[in-house]
């Protein structure tokens, strides 16, 4: 009666068994072992790279910051003026009081005042702040109020402008009546994330230039 | 003559036994060689694995300090951030930015005595500007068509001024026009900002 033991105990397995199980064992070792492991090591080494990459970038970073950190109150001063120019907030409230006060200065009558809603920039940081305007002034009340609001601090386009001959039917007297579409901007407070690398230099001329010009506008 | 003949003294058997034996030990030899060979390889890539994760848990140990030390400024780098978008923004606003004044200026520029500008419409980004107005006759107003294109008046900004119509009214003897007239290209905008 055949048996388990009797298939141990048979002359070629006990000659042949152990080498090819040593054999199946290697094998077995390469293709479970060895190839998952390596491909283990090959992902650990390119993380490892990107991650020592990674520290660089953020030593970079950490020194830049340190470097900033030294210039902070010129760095506070510009933000105030870019702050003046595009706020970090919608702020509608001093928008409609900056386009009030310039409409006061130039005697114009503003008829109608209305925030229109506001919109991102495709693609850009910044959103964009509509209000519908309407006012009643002369010719030349009208010209120094689009001159004056593109001359204001706080950074005001016309995306439109309507204006016609009205003749007031009490005084007869002729007066402009505008309407426009006011767009103005702000960029909304910046969301910190470690790995993104700072870029921006105090002495870069393009934003010094951006400075020279921000002097210019009227804070109203 | 005396015949040779050769002596076999070992049997066949035996002599093949012995190769077999030999063989047998070979392949033995060469089956723990294998088994030792990739024990040792397996054993080195996993010590190899073993101190490539160690060395990436420290790496991120060092990342996670410098991310430590970043925090630190992180109102530096709010302000530092904020002033790049802002200053970028001014940058693209005033680079597009279409001076409305210019096109009001132009106009004024090319109105002729004897004519009023009832009405102006411009909108950002289209390259005409619609203007109604009256004039007391049509001599006047030709030279106002005329202005708008001259070089020295509304020509800085106007390419092309065409009247797209006019109306007698009678009862104020004078002729309502309405005209369509082309904007350069960036016309409004100010080489300088």
């Amino acid at each position: 009666m055949p048996t388990g033991k009797s298939f141990l105990n048979r002359p070629e397995v006990r000659t042949w068994g152990i080498p090819l199980g040593l054999f199946l064992i290697g094998i077995l070792l390469v293709v479970l072992g060895v190839v998952p492991i390596w491909e283990e090591v090959k992902d650990l080494r390119i993380t490892i790279s990107s991650e020592k990459d990674r520290i660089t970038a953020l030593q970079e970073k950490s020194r830049k910051l340190s470097d900033l950190a030294d210039q902070v109150e010129g760095i506070d001063k510009n933000f105030e003026v870019f702050d003046q120019a595009v706020t970090s907030e919608s702020k509608v409230p001093e928008l409609l009081t900056q386009i009030q006060k310039i409409s006061d200065s130039c005697r114009v009558k503003v008829t109608a005042m209305q925030f229109g809603g506001e919109t991102q920039k495709s693609g850009e940081n910044s959103f964009e702040v509509r209000v519908q305007y309407a006012s009643e002034s002369s010719l030349s009340q009208l010209k120094c109020l689009v001159s004056s609001l593109e001359g204001a601090s706080r950074l005001v386009d016309f995306e439109s402008l309507r204006y016609n001959l009205g003749i007031d039917t009490e005084t007869k007297a002729e007066s402009v009546l505008a309407q426009s579409t006011l767009i103005s901007y702000y960029t909304p407070e910046p969301k910190l994330l470690p790995d993104n690398p700072i870029t921006f230099s105090l002495s870069d001329p393009q934003f010094l230039g951006n400075v020279e010009l921000l002097k210019d506008f009227k804070v109203y | 003559m005396v015949e040779r003949k050769e002596i076999e003294l070992i049997p066949k058997e035996i002599e093949a036994a012995k190769v077999q034996e030999v063989l047998l030990r070979r392949f033995r030899l060469a089956s723990f060689g294998f088994f030792l060979l990739t024990l040792l390889i397996f054993g080195g890539i996993f010590a190899f694995r073993l101190s490539l994760t160690a060395q990436l848990d420290n790496l991120k140990q060092q990342s996670a300090s410098e991310k430590a030390k970043i925090a630190q400024y992180a109102d530096v780098e709010s302000k530092v951030l904020g002033l790049e978008y802002k200053s970028s923004s001014v940058t693209e606003i005033l680079s597009q930015r279409e001076y409305l004044s210019i096109a009001l200026s132009a106009v004024s520029a090319s109105q002729p005595s004897g004519l009023k500008v009832t009405g102006v419409d411009v909108t950002r980004g289209e390259n005409t500007a619609t203007i109604n107005g009256e004039s007391a006759n049509y001599v006047i107003l030709a030279a106002f068509l005329q202005n708008l294109v001259d070089k020295d008046k509304g020509g800085a900004l106007f390419t092309d001024a065409l009247l797209s119509s006019v109306t007698l009214n009678s009862s104020k003897s004078k002729a309502e026009f309405v005209i369509e007239a082309a904007m350069l290209k960036n016309g409004l905008r100010k080489s300088g900002k």
